[in-house]
């Protein structure tokens, strides 16, 4: 059918055709600024939410992240967005190994995917209100780094925390091609009820909130 | 049969239902679970009512204004590249997502869950177009091996028993299992994840689009709509055009609310939103998305006063979970895609069926729990009441009961008559209860008495009404 | 605190709308209503050529047999001061049901917001109106409430009869499992679709059962009728009272 006549037949419906839509430019909302003591609440607000639906996260100093990256991932086969995008003192410690980043082309990176045991990433938020880790997808951020490895460790500074879902969308006014709240791994109660976890995307979510400004 | 004589194939279903041990208590324990989820996510927000009123607001504001608020994100969606397509009935959407296969040559159309696809029968078109159409979501994938239907909208499957699930992955495997669930998902994660690598077309529904920003939402809590709208190289989404609110700040709402009603998570795995296709540079997400705007019924409900409210609905469940008749007998009684209250109210209105206004408008007893549970408190309980009257109006719902209904009514605004019908009436139920023929025979030829005495004692019948009383209490004071 | 017959208050006057329920099936019910609000020295008018307010018939869909006898019905309690209900249903069908039947008429609709306006439940009438809870009464025993669907959802009645039923001497209430559930009796429902019923009242009984209440209180005959009902073909001892009835049986030295 026709744009047109589809849009005509809707304005018929409501009883004529209604005024033309476009967002209000003072519904914009800015971003809040917080003291250290707000993150840290809001920190522990999002660590107490993630592990009550499954995931993992702890908040370690600048200086023991990427010791604790090491940790995690062993020898594992890794894939991982754009190192730039992680906070300096981890990016070694995630290339270091079987590791696969978005400079491989596109073939490759399905395929590396398919096979890592963790995905790295980055979040552009992290929100205190639900336990919520928000993804973005670009040129640096391929997607399947956060889908197809069993395993996804998110890396991101303490200074990305915000309180609600609601503020964290502010951030989103440029949409870009995809952006992804991910909270908790992957789950189904579709078998009579019974909760699983890891279903289709990772089966663990762990995520590390980097505090520079500690020790 | 029953004593008023309604021959409809919802209570033969019903009947059914009725009649199979598992099934009832599957059904019990889902909506139970699911409705305490519910309760504890609304004691846990002490702005709950807040969201809901803001949703409410931003559902009706969209649609109240549907024309000029799809044509604000037809706009934006195309200009990031999605390709927007518009159906007017079930039959135009199957097409259009028929000839995007064929055009592509695809062969595999992986499918993440989609209520819509479920009503345009689109699997059926895909597999008529020689496209195998393979459901990705656990509960899905296992009524399409099963050949079933879904029983509730997000958990598919309600009504089976894990055996049975185990025996149909062993057929479609060849291989023995277990009944642990940690083994019978296991089982369909590695069998579905070459498929999600093999498609060449992904399909999904749409949660919901945002007019601001252009974009389509899906939520999920598996992945597997992730799956299909980021490894197949062309993506399609299934969209009812009621299924957009104007702002991201209304989507935020609908962010918190749809899986607090749904399950009382208060926030669904993935929220997965999309603009577009994958843009120059990026190493995967599709190179095409396709969006098809579906109309299907919905703009003539639109037309209607009396149910135009139920276009505001989210698809949460809430309602069949908060329905004593859903609980009951679950979704498939219903014979509908959409079952519970709002099945009962949108589907008949979508596929403008008259034979089923009037069947599953009866499917009620009217307690308002569906209104109650309602994210977006859509008035379904006088839908319902109005599904009735449309009904009575058309003469459906059987000439005898509706004779004797409407007969009972005029009788009751005449006192004389209304005080002799109550007079005999307990006369009979006295001499029944006493063991009487008499009584006997009129209370087993009074319409549904005889029915609702078979798991109801007789009450003790008063000798004489209130009215007939009401002068000895006024010598009381 | 039992009785408010003081000669300085100015004395409050109801009619009582009973319902044709009350009226045919259960008059013992208005009965123990009458009582109640006397004891509270309410002045109790019953209008003799009520019938029934029309719920059945809206709620079946013949929506002009309703109108006709709404119509009979504000016309013939408008001139009253307030109207008490012993029915959360049929309070909500003045309250809201009219408000939808009459939604095209104006006039009508006016007239029917009005009624609404001073039409009380008869629970909501005691604690909202008169704004007592404690009203001398006296039953030994435990009892489970049962909110009725259309007070508490239609009508919007709150904890007006918990708050009565906690002040009753002897009475001890117990918690009852999903007790916001419908009983299944929903008027002609249970008539239509039967099994239906039969099958969600079963639910009710076995919570009740469990609950170990011997005594269900509610504020609605329909559902009174239909739990009795369901309980007795059980065989289970427990009696379903409306909350009038409770309240009307007085503790020693109470007159």
């Amino acid at each position: 059918m026709e744009a047109e006549a589809f849009y005509a037949r809707i304005s018929a419906a409501l009883g004529g055709a209604s005024a033309p839509w476009s967002p209000r430019v003072d519904q914009v909302v800015r971003p809040v600024a917080r003291t250290r003591a707000e993150l840290l609440a809001c920190c522990e607000e999002f660590a107490l939410r993630l592990a009550k639906v499954g995931g993992v996260a702890e908040r370690l100093p600048a200086g023991r992240a990427a010791a604790r990256v090491v940790e995690l991932l062993g020898d594992a086969p890794r894939v991982h967005v754009g190192l730039e995008l992680l906070p300096a003192c981890v990016r070694d410690a995630v290339a270091r190994g079987p590791a696969t980043g978005p400079e491989v082309d596109a073939s490759r990176w399905r395929m590396a995917c398919a096979q890592a045991e963790w995905g790295v990433t980055d979040a552009v938020q992290l929100v205190a209100e639900t336990g919520s880790t928000l993804l973005l997808a670009g040129a640096r951020r391929p997607r399947a780094a956060s889908l197809l490895p069993r395993r996804h460790l998110v890396v991101a500074p303490l200074a990305r925390m915000v309180a609600s879902i609601d503020e964290a969308l502010v951030h989103l006014r440029e949409a870009p091609s995809q952006w992804l709240l991910a909270t908790g791994p992957s789950r189904t109660s579709d078998i009579e009820n019974d909760l699983t976890i890891g279903v289709h995307g990772p089966g663990v979510l762990h995520v590390l909130v980097v505090d520079e400004d500690e020790g | 049969m029953s004593g008023l004589e309604i021959h409809d194939a919802f209570l033969d279903r019903a009947r059914q239902a009725l009649g199979k041990e598992f099934l009832k208590q599957a059904v019990r324990r889902t909506t139970d679970r699911l409705r305490d989820g519910r309760t504890v996510a609304v004691a846990e927000a002490p702005e709950f009512e807040a969201w809901r009123d803001a949703l409410s607001e931003a559902r009706r504001r969209a649609i109240g204004r549907l024309d000029a608020v799809l044509r604000a994100w037809v706009e934006r969606a195309r200009a990031h590249g999605v390709q927007v397509h518009f159906a007017a009935d079930a039959r135009e959407a199957c097409e259009i997502v028929v000839d995007i296969a064929r055009s592509k040559g695809a062969r595999l159309a992986a499918k993440g869950k989609s209520m819509l696809s479920e009503e345009i029968e689109l699997n059926q078109a895909l597999e008529a177009a020689c496209v195998e159409a393979l459901e990705t979501d656990l509960g899905e994938w296992i009524i399409q091996l099963a050949g079933e239907r879904p029983s509730h909208i997000i958990l598919p499957v309600v009504h089976k028993p894990r055996g049975e699930i185990r025996e149909l992955f062993e057929r479609h495997g060849g291989e023995p299992l277990s009944d642990e669930t940690r083994v019978l998902a296991g089982y369909a994660r590695d069998r579905l994840r070459a498929e999600f690598l093999r498609a060449d077309l992904g399909v999904t529904g749409c949660n919901m689009a945002i007019a601001e920003t252009g974009s389509i939402a899906l939520f999920s809590n598996e992945g597997n709509g992730r799956m299909v709208s980021t490894l197949p190289r062309t993506h399609v989404a299934l969209m009812g055009v009621e299924r957009i609110v104007e702002t991201q700040a209304d989507f935020a709402h609908l962010v918190r609310l749809l899986p607090r009603s749904a399950t009382g998570q208060r926030v669904t795995t993935y929220v997965n939103v999309l603009s577009g296709p994958a843009r120059p540079g990026e190493l995967d997400g599709p190179e095409e998305l396709h969006v098809v705007v579906v109309d299907a019924g919905r703009t003539a409900q639109l037309a209607e006063r009396d149910y135009r409210e139920a276009l505001a609905c989210v698809r949460c469940g809430a309602c069949l979970n908060a329905c004593p008749v859903y609980s009951a007998v679950g979704g498939h009684a219903y014979g509908t895609v959409y079952p519970g209250p709002i099945g009962a109210v949108i589907e008949p209105l979508y596929a403008r069926d008259d034979a089923r206004r009037a069947e599953l408008a009866d499917a009620s007893s009217l307690c308002g729990a569906c209104h109650e549970a309602c994210p977006v408190r859509i008035p379904l309980h006088d839908m319902l009441v109005r599904l009735r009257q449309d009904n009575a109006r058309r003469g459906r719902g059987g000439a005898m009961s509706s004779a004797l209904q409407r007969i009972a009514a005029r009788a009751m605004a005449v006192p004389f008559v209304y005080d002799a019908a109550g007079r005999i009436a307990r006369r009979a139920a006295r001499l029944a209860a006493g063991g009487g023929e008499l009584g006997r025979w009129a209370l087993g030829s009074t319409p549904g008495v005889r029915e609702l005495l078979r798991r109801r004692a007789l009450p003790n019948m008063p000798r004489r009404s209130f009215r007939e009383l009401w002068d000895e209490l006024e010598r009381e004071r | 605190m039992a009785d408010r017959t003081d000669p300085e208050r100015p004395r409050r006057r109801v009619a009582l709308l009973a319902t044709c329920l009350v009226d045919q099936l259960a008059p013992e019910v208005g009965v123990a209503v009458v009582r109640v609000l006397r004891r509270q020295g309410v002045e109790v008018e019953f209008p003799r050529a009520q019938t029934c307010c029309g719920q059945a018939a809206w709620n079946g869909g013949y929506s002009d047999e309703a109108r006709a006898l709404a119509e009979r019905t504000i016309e013939l309690f408008e001139p009253y001061e307030a109207v008490v209900v012993p029915s959360g249903s049929c309070a909500g069908m003045l309250h809201h049901g009219y408000a939808e039947l009459f939604r095209d008429d104006a006039a009508w609709l006016a007239r029917a917001r009005g009624l609404a306006g001073k039409t009380f439940e008869f629970s909501q009438y005691l604690v909202g109106v008169l704004g007592v809870v404690d009203l001398g009464a006296r039953r030994e025993g435990k009892c489970a409430y049962h909110p009725s669907c259309h007070a508490r959802r239609v009508l919007g009645l709150r904890d007006e009869p918990e708050l009565l039923l906690a002040e009753v001497e002897g009475l001890e209430l117990v918690p009852l499992a999903r007790a916001e559930d419908c009983c299944g009796f929903g008027g002609s429902f249970c008539a239509k679709l039967t099994e239906l019923s039969d099958a969600i009242v079963a639910a009710k009984v076995d919570h009740l059962a469990r609950s170990g209440a011997d005594t269900l209180v509610s504020t609605d005959a329909g559902c009174l009728l239909n739990i009795q009902g369901a309980c007795r073909h059980r065989g289970l001892p427990i009696e379903a009272l409306h909350i009038a009835q409770v309240l009307e049986a007085r503790a020693e030295g109470v007159p």
